[in-house]
């Protein structure tokens, strides 16, 4: 499902202008990471996606629907949104019913919600939780609870908003095998995150934000962009600052690259 | 951002103890609801709530708060106690099978001008005192230090609370939830809203318990303030000539009601 | 002596079947930093409840061995007392902020206002405080209308203040963006410059390399190394930690034998500098 935002801009209530014409069009299937410091517009951005805010000016397609025609739990068929804090939406008693709770709004039938429950308990590694209380459960297991309500959802289109924050080595290589699944599944992703490192190496587009507007949109590469990361304050990736120390004239981005780039040195 | 309703102004008022405000406010308050006159928290509210107001430097705010605050509730109680205040006989106005008499008339006008003195002096207190001075005022008039803290911070968090409400709000929308239309789809979706306010006010409320623990909230030495309280003789004699005289006034109120049996 | 001396720890909380901390024992010296890292559960967070008293004082459960302070057993002191010894700083920065003060300045004094410290002394104490965290330009502000590294700067200056022997960071930068992080990573280097003993809980291992004189690795509940965090770190693969991506290329560099095999990987961008230059 296509994503066609025209002149995109948003101001709150309090006057701040959080964004100031942004022009994106998103075809199905993309993996994109938004990066920017807090405050560069990224969250308001896609929380224009399932219409938590509408537009001020300029339109938001997602598919054929244009987000000012639609409720936000209409918008929950198309676009699936991982919060920050999963503290904000758990409130069932059981993991398991929590992760069918998104499903059986959707009017499945229980056997489609059943099997689409044990399909997220396994991608998100529950299987063993899946009968305790979400608050018995540490914080970063209660994020995996979150993730797994919205793969339960199957939305052609997922928004997640800093995935990567509090997660270890294995939290993170599940989630890479998570956006995998999705990828698979031809579903777009778009995530909002301050892990530059984890967005070069698993997502194929990056946009940067700045100021409400983006400033660059690309692969990897636009990061090589000195302004770039200045103005959106963003730290390169490592290993391109590292090749940078070095000096080296082309700039590697991952660790295989980087090896790469090291051997013709 | 204001995190509190207190208005940092330079005044007479704002320098008083906050004892001797909230003795103040209790006398006015216990003055409109003991003294039998129609116009008498009409008159208290001109009289003495507004030129305090303006010796505070705070008259605009409090005069627009009590506005708003008062216009819809004034209009709901004439109407009801206009119109169906019992025993009523004076016929004023009538419209209809409707008749509007004066004995209703006036016991509204007693309640709205007796909310509008609550009101007043809430304000007047709330404007000119610093938090964190209520509650060093309420521990030293004996109040424990917890409840002190509560009463003051629940004041500051309150913000938070609602913004957490919202972003609650926001996700659940987001898994499909409607708030809107028939009475079914609002009751169901008063529990997705409420669990994760309440789940997630417990949760903090450990870790801020912790927090607060870190701070040596619970040591039991004596402690110091860093903002300093003035008090004087005078305003120690006021005090006790306030709380006498509303003790009176409402022994007085008391009494007048028994004996007129 | 030691100023922390924690011997044979274990606990387990009440409502669990498994233990959170298996037979832990390690010796913190005054003026170090030491780093705890772990994958998720590993028990950091709790090995710093129990560090700061509040195991066995506000969590229920069952623990044995035994923690010291300053060679008081934690056990035996009340923790209105630990907590003038060991300062816990935790990784939600708007849940420390006392909500009873209405600027930055009156945060930072509520703890000595609790202790009963004059306010002449108080006035220059969080002073020094306000300094030392950059947030002299802010004194005046809400606490709520701090950035989250400021926040989080503020809960380290609120205890900073309170002159405790030890501080405990749990993980305190989990929750920032990464200027907030930088902010308060340059807090925590002031701080050690100063000598403060330092315990920190965190998952960013180039920070604890370029932080940490030694380093403390948690496998759920038991210690599973101690030492000097380059070599440990080296190994971060085995424990589910986070490891550099100058780690991981040097690896894979090793692998093609671009780099010597027993060279030690690198976990910060100089210590990948010095390999690579030669």
């Amino acid at each position: 499902m296509d994503i066609h935002i025209t002149d995109l801009a948003h101001s709150y209530p309090n006057s701040v202008e959080a964004l100031r014409g942004v022009s994106l069009d998103v075809p199905s299937g993309s993996q994109l990471a938004l990066l920017g410091q807090n405050g560069a517009g990224k969250t308001t951005l896609v929380k224009h996606l399932n219409g938590l805010l509408k537009p001020t000016r300029g339109t938001v397609r997602v598919g054929d629907w244009d987000t000012r025609e639609h409720s936000i739990a209409q918008l929950a068929r198309r676009v699936g949104f991982v919060f920050q804090n999963p503290d904000d939406q758990l409130f069932k008693t059981r993991v398991w019913d929590e992760i069918a709770y998104g499903p059986l709004n959707l009017h499945l039938t229980q056997e489609d919600v059943n099997t689409r429950v044990e399909r997220a308990l396994e991608a998100c590694e529950l299987g063993n939780v899946r009968d305790s209380h979400p608050y018995d459960l540490p914080l970063w297991q209660r994020r995996w609870v979150a993730l797994a309500s919205v793969v339960a959802m199957q939305t052609p289109i997922v928004v997640l908003d800093e995935p990567t924050t509090g997660q270890d080595a294995f939290g993170l290589a599940r989630l890479v095998r998570l956006l995998e699944f999705w990828h698979a599944q031809g579903a777009t992703v778009i995530a909002v995150t301050h892990d530059v490192d984890f967005a070069v190496e698993h997502f194929s587009e990056l946009l940067v934000m700045a100021e409400g507007r983006v400033i660059a949109r690309g692969d990897a590469q636009i990061l090589a962009n000195e302004q770039v990361v200045k103005d959106a304050a963003l730290d390169a990736p490592q290993l391109m600052r590292l090749a940078r120390a070095l000096g080296w004239q082309v700039l590697p981005v991952t660790p295989k690259q980087f090896v790469e780039a090291l051997a013709s040195h | 951002m204001n995190q509190s309703f207190f208005l940092d102004r330079a005044s007479g008022l704002q320098a008083l103890h906050p004892l001797t405000k909230l003795m103040l406010a209790l006398a006015l308050i216990v003055t409109a609801f003991t003294v039998r006159w129609l116009f008498i928290s009409i008159a208290l509210f001109v009289c003495i709530i507004l030129p305090l107001a303006v010796w505070g430097k705070i008259w605009r705010e409090v005069l627009r708060t009590t506005i708003t605050l008062s216009i819809p509730l004034a209009i709901s109680v004439t109407l009801v106690q206009g119109f169906f205040f019992p025993g009523a006989q004076i016929v004023l106005w009538q419209i209809g099978p409707f008749s509007l008499k004066r004995e209703g008339l006036e016991f509204a006008f007693v309640i709205i001008t007796r909310l509008l003195v609550i009101a007043g002096t809430g304000l007047l207190v709330v404007y000119t005192t610093h938090p964190a001075d209520l509650a060093i005022a309420l521990v030293q008039a004996g109040a424990p230090y917890a409840l002190a803290y509560i009463a003051v911070s629940a004041i500051q968090l309150l913000p938070e609370m609602q913004a957490r409400a919202q972003s609650i709000l926001n996700a659940q929308q987001a898994r499909g939830l409607e708030t809107r239309g028939s009475i079914g789809v609002r009751i169901r979706a008063f529990v997705p809203l409420i669990a994760p306010l309440v789940y997630g006010a417990l949760e903090n409320v450990q870790e801020r318990a912790l927090a607060l623990d870190a701070r040596a909230f619970r040591s039991t030495r004596i402690k110091t303030s860093w903002r300093e309280l003035h008090d004087s003789q005078a305003q120690r004699a006021a005090r006790l000539i306030l709380a006498a005289y509303s003790i009176l006034m409402i022994v007085y109120a008391i009494a007048t009601a028994f004996l007129s049996r | 002596m030691s100023i922390l001396s924690v011997r044979n720890l274990s606990f387990r909380y009440q409502q669990a079947t498994v233990p959170a901390l298996r037979d832990i024992s390690f010796e913190v010296e005054s003026g170090t930093v030491t780093a705890i890292v772990g994958a998720n559960g590993a028990g950091k967070s709790t090995l710093g409840y129990a560090l700061a008293g509040y195991i066995p004082h506000f969590f229920k459960g069952e623990m044995q061995g035994t923690v010291r302070v300053n060679n008081a057993d934690t056990r035996q002191t009340p923790l209105a007392s630990l907590v003038t010894q060991v300062g816990l700083v935790f990784q939600n920065p708007f849940n420390q902020i006392s909500g009873a003060k209405l600027t930055v300045a009156e945060e930072v004094a509520f703890g000595l206002e609790n202790l009963g410290v004059p306010r002449e002394e108080m006035t220059m104490r969080v002073q020094r405080a306000l300094e030392l965290f950059g947030l002299d330009q802010v004194a005046n502000q809400s606490p709520f209308a701090l950035s989250g590294g400021q926040q989080q700067r503020l809960a380290l200056a609120s205890i900073f203040v309170m002159e405790p022997p030890v501080m405990v960071l749990d993980e305190p930068t989990a929750q920032l963006d990464p200027v907030g992080t930088r902010e308060v990573m340059e807090s925590i280097v002031a701080l050690a410059q100063r000598g403060q003993t330092i315990v920190f809980m965190e998952h960013k291992l180039e920070w604890v390399a370029r932080l940490a004189s030694r380093v403390l690795v948690l496998d759920q509940g038991a210690l599973v190394a101690i030492g000097e965090p380059r070599q440990l770190l080296a190994r971060a693969d085995e424990w589910g930690l986070n490891e550099t991506r100058y780690a991981r290329a040097a690896r894979l560099a090793k692998a093609r034998g671009l780099i010597a095999k027993d060279a030690l990987l690198p976990q910060t961008l100089e210590q990948a500098r010095e390999i690579l230059d030669l």
